[in-house]
């Protein structure tokens, strides 16, 4: 389902407004991205819907809280998701133990169909390729899956010094890029 | 700002995004965006520039159950199972305990008093009703069930055991609706410390996937006699 982000900023503003049916049509439109980020960093289904389920608690109290310097609705619902994920995760220490990392990511992010992000996303596409292909995996990494870089380097073999200027080396540059 | 301080909040704001930064700067620095226009304003900068990556992840829609629970939550609809839900929320992040546990320790204590050292737990409603009445003994838990135990004819009540170390739940088998059930301690539990029980609502016969599956009801902590 494609939505602009002019519809979801209708839908966020009635929602705001105590409005509950342009709440549940945002659910509708933008759950299922929610719910991948979800379970990308969590990896337990329970614990991504319970995280799914704490972030539109949170979107709809906070909805008059939105503007546009926040980003893209989609960008700010997204930050809702993961920083829930992100306590989740640290609170039950569990990354270690249920994480299966032989489930690789894809190496590259998939191509349309985009809610809202389009233009920054393929922008986004671009300046990752440009990047060296293990600052590219490192960052991957620590966003989609919530690794530390200990974590990082126990998965790549790489030394902790390496991951740790990779990331830093490769966001350097993808800010480079994408505020050229 | 100058350039090097810029720097500096860029390296922050991706630790604070990526959740690199732990426990107490996490705080401080969350306490800082708040103070200072320009630390937030670097956040959202990094959020927007990081964000569209997950725009590239194939949709997953949830559970339509998770709608409901929402509604729920914001106090739309009411709660669809036969006693008040506690969301998994409750089990995961906060074990909130009844308080009332260490008062049914006492009442309890008396018909007790016999036996060997034992662990005893209460399983109750919101409104304070007991439902199960449970005890450890060695490697066998006794189970009983009191008559506020809402029969479910389409359901099995499941009891969790959740370890102290953070590890996944185990199940400790089905709750009777009435009478008495002796169940024996599963070895996959042996030598691990209890930091709270849990009952979930599972399809007859028990989670399939050896997790809860269903709305978790009730927690309960474990006292030892």
């Amino acid at each position: 389902m494609e939505q602009s982000q002019q519809q979801l900023l209708q839908w966020l503003f009635a929602t705001a407004q105590g409005n509950k049916q342009a709440f549940e049509q945002l659910y509708q439109a933008t759950s299922g991205k929610l719910f991948s980020v979800s379970l990308h960093l969590l990896r337990r289904n329970d614990w991504a819907e319970d995280v799914l389920q704490d972030a539109y608690v949170r979107i709809w109290h906070n909805a008059g809280d939105y503007h546009a310097e926040k980003g893209s609705v989609m960008s700010w619902m997204i930050s809702i998701t993961r920083y829930r994920a992100l306590d989740l995760l640290k609170s039950r220490r569990v990354k270690a133990e249920h994480l299966d990392l032989s489930e690789e990511l894809p190496d590259e992010v998939q191509p349309g169909e985009a809610i809202g992000l389009v233009r920054d996303k393929v922008k986004l596409d671009d300046c990752m390729q440009g990047l060296a292909d293990e600052h590219r995996q490192s960052i991957q990494l620590a966003y989609f899956n919530g690794l530390s870089h200990q974590e990082i380097t126990a998965h790549t073999g790489s030394p902790l010094g390496s991951v740790k200027s990779w990331i830093r080396r490769g966001l350097t540059q993808l800010k480079r890029c994408l505020e050229a | 700002m100058k350039y090097q301080q810029q720097e500096l909040l860029d390296a922050l704001a991706v630790d604070f995004i990526l959740g690199a930064m732990r426990g107490g700067a996490r705080r401080r620095f969350q306490q800082l965006m708040m103070a200072r226009p320009a630390v937030r304003e670097t956040v959202w900068r990094w959020e927007q520039h990081l964000n569209p990556l997950a725009e590239g992840l194939p949709p997953t829609p949830p559970n339509p159950a998770v709608w409901q629970r929402i509604q729920q939550r914001l106090g739309w609809v009411a709660p669809t199972v036969s006693a008040p839900p506690v969301s998994y929320r409750s089990v995961w992040l906060g074990l909130a305990f009844a308080a009332s546990v260490a008062l049914a320790a006492v009442m309890l204590k008396p018909m007790l008093s016999s036996m060997p050292q034992q662990d005893i737990a209460m399983i109750q409603s919101s409104d304070a009703k007991a439902w199960w009445l449970i005890s450890k003994a060695q490697q066998k838990l006794t189970i009983k069930a009191t008559p506020a135990v809402a029969a479910e004819t389409a359901n099995d009540y499941e009891l969790w055991m959740l370890p102290a170390n953070g590890q996944a739940p185990i199940s400790l088998g089905l709750l009777p609706q009435q009478g008495q059930r002796e169940l024996s301690w599963p070895q996959a539990a042996e030598g691990l410390a209890i930091a709270a029980l849990a009952v979930s609502l599972e399809p007859r016969g028990g989670s399939a996937t050896g997790a809860p599956t269903g709305p978790v009801l009730f927690t309960a902590q474990i006292v030892t006699l």
